[in-house]
């Protein structure tokens, strides 16, 4: 009888130990941990509107780069946010919901909308998170659109869980690049074509000649199957509504 | 047991990867970048040695019926002070491991070393012998990933080394990535051969 009993009480005792040592070791580094994931949440958000530090050249970043490798002094990201970027929230009926079918973005009543605008106050994109189903997990990024709703200004994947060296280089400027200056007209057009297509190769960038395709990493189809899914669903959403409440 | 036999063992003669062929998931899954798996290879070494440690000074007073609880309980806690450090501290690098870093719970490199030495030895020793295991898993991993980057990718530690040699060759279309080397099958041929070289170079030499 005395041995389950001290089988039993070890147990708790040295669960206690150890959990109690672990909820020390993270309360000490809750902070820093909460202040590195809004770091990296504002370098995003900061990328996917095309905003980077001044001593950065897009153009000559290796293609192998992501937001991460991108040098920031933190006070200068904290006082872009805060001077430039805006969050609002934006009503959505249940109609609008609807074109969220499929999507693996959760949508209350209203949603938050990231605006961009300049020293006179003017819009100049807007930007939001973007959601979907990857080979191994969810993808999260977060996409920004022109003012004028016609093309796509950047995005940058937040969370993803793909391959290392394979779905996982959608988050390197290599696949990123292709998503700047993308002509968004397809969701304005009444057509069945999927408004964003992807290609094996493609010769220019965006940049140089605006289309609606973007280049897919070579032996990742599933996960850029994903990312086609998800920005084209989400962003027809997004620029529904954005158009209807432009005025 | 010495020192010397405990390095001898762990990092070659009884080596967890090649001979105890132990921890082959982690082996195939993060080998295809050299800096993914020297981190994940630290990553295993500080909590083999550090779990080995903590076994070892309580060993006299776990319950054999719980012991392999316990021994779960030590690892995962140290596997989450690890997760917890390369948030706070390496942030880029905890992204990049991503999911990896918790299924070092999961590596039986860790749970042999417990049944097999940390259980039975003194802490100082255990210590040693949990460092060593770590530290000859990670040499067969760094090995390995070292040849899947530089001929899937063409890099070393990111650094393009193959494209700008073939250019200076006079190669124009420079280095066309070995695809397969990054994929799971990579893993398994790259590993399979080291198996296998390692394992005639030992029988040769008993011989």
């Amino acid at each position: 009888m005395k041995r389950p009993l001290f089988t039993i009480l070890f147990m708790i005792i040295i669960t206690v130990v150890f959990v109690s040592a672990l909820a020390v070791v993270n309360e000490f580094s809750l902070d820093r941990i909460q202040k590195n994931l809004a770091m990296q949440k504002n370098q995003s958000i900061l990328y996917a509107f095309d905003i980077l530090p001044a001593a950065v050249q897009e153009d000559r970043l290796p293609s192998t780069c992501t937001t991460s490798d991108i040098q920031w002094d933190k006070t200068e990201i904290s006082k872009r946010m805060k001077n430039e970027i805006h969050v609002i929230r934006l009503p959505v009926n249940p109609q609008e919901k609807q074109l969220l079918k499929g999507s693996f973005l959760a949508i209350g009543d209203s949603v938050e909308i990231y605006v961009r605008t300049d020293e006179k106050n003017q819009i100049l994109a807007y930007g939001f998170p973007i959601q979907g189903k990857g080979l191994w997990g969810t993808i999260t990024a977060f996409g920004a659109v022109s003012s004028d709703l016609t093309r796509m200004i950047g995005i940058d994947f937040t969370q993803q869980t793909e391959t290392p060296g394979l779905g996982a280089r959608i988050t390197e400027q290599s696949f990123k690049i292709y998503f700047r200056n993308l002509d968004l007209d397809g969701f304005f057009r009444q057509s069945k074509l999927a408004p964003i297509v992807m290609v094996a190769q493609k010769d220019q960038t965006n940049l140089e000649k605006s289309t609606s395709s973007v280049e897919a990493v070579t032996g990742a189809t599933l996960t850029c199957n994903g990312v086609l899914n998800m920005v084209n669903t989400d962003l027809r959403f997004y620029l529904t509504l954005l158009k209807k409440n432009s005025s | 047991m010495k020192m010397i036999d405990v390095i001898k063992d762990d990092l070659w003669k009884n080596n967890p990867v090649t001979i105890q062929v132990l921890g082959i998931c982690s082996t195939l899954a993060v080998t295809n970048i050299f800096l993914n798996t020297l981190i994940m290879g630290l990553g295993l070494t500080f909590v083999t040695a550090f779990s080995a440690l903590t076994i070892s000074l309580i060993r006299n007073i776990i319950p054999a019926r719980v012991r392999m609880m316990v021994q779960t309980l030590v690892i995962s806690s140290y596997v989450v002070i690890v997760d917890i450090a390369l948030k706070a501290y390496v942030p880029d690098i905890s992204k990049a491991l991503g999911p990896y870093v918790g299924l070092i719970i999961t590596n039986c490199i860790i749970m042999g070393r417990m049944e097999a030495f940390a259980s039975s030895n003194r802490p100082g020793i255990a210590f040693f012998d949990g460092m060593m295991s770590g530290l000859g898993y990670s040499w067969v991993l760094l090995v390995i990933a070292f040849f899947r980057e530089l001929l899937g990718f063409g890099t070393i530690l990111g650094v393009a080394v193959l494209n700008p040699l073939m250019h200076g060759l006079g190669v124009t279309e420079g280095w066309i990535q070995w695809s397969f080397m990054i994929m799971a099958p990579g893993g398994f041929f790259m590993l399979a051969l080291f198996i296998w070289v390692s394992n005639t170079i030992i029988v040769n030499k008993v011989k």
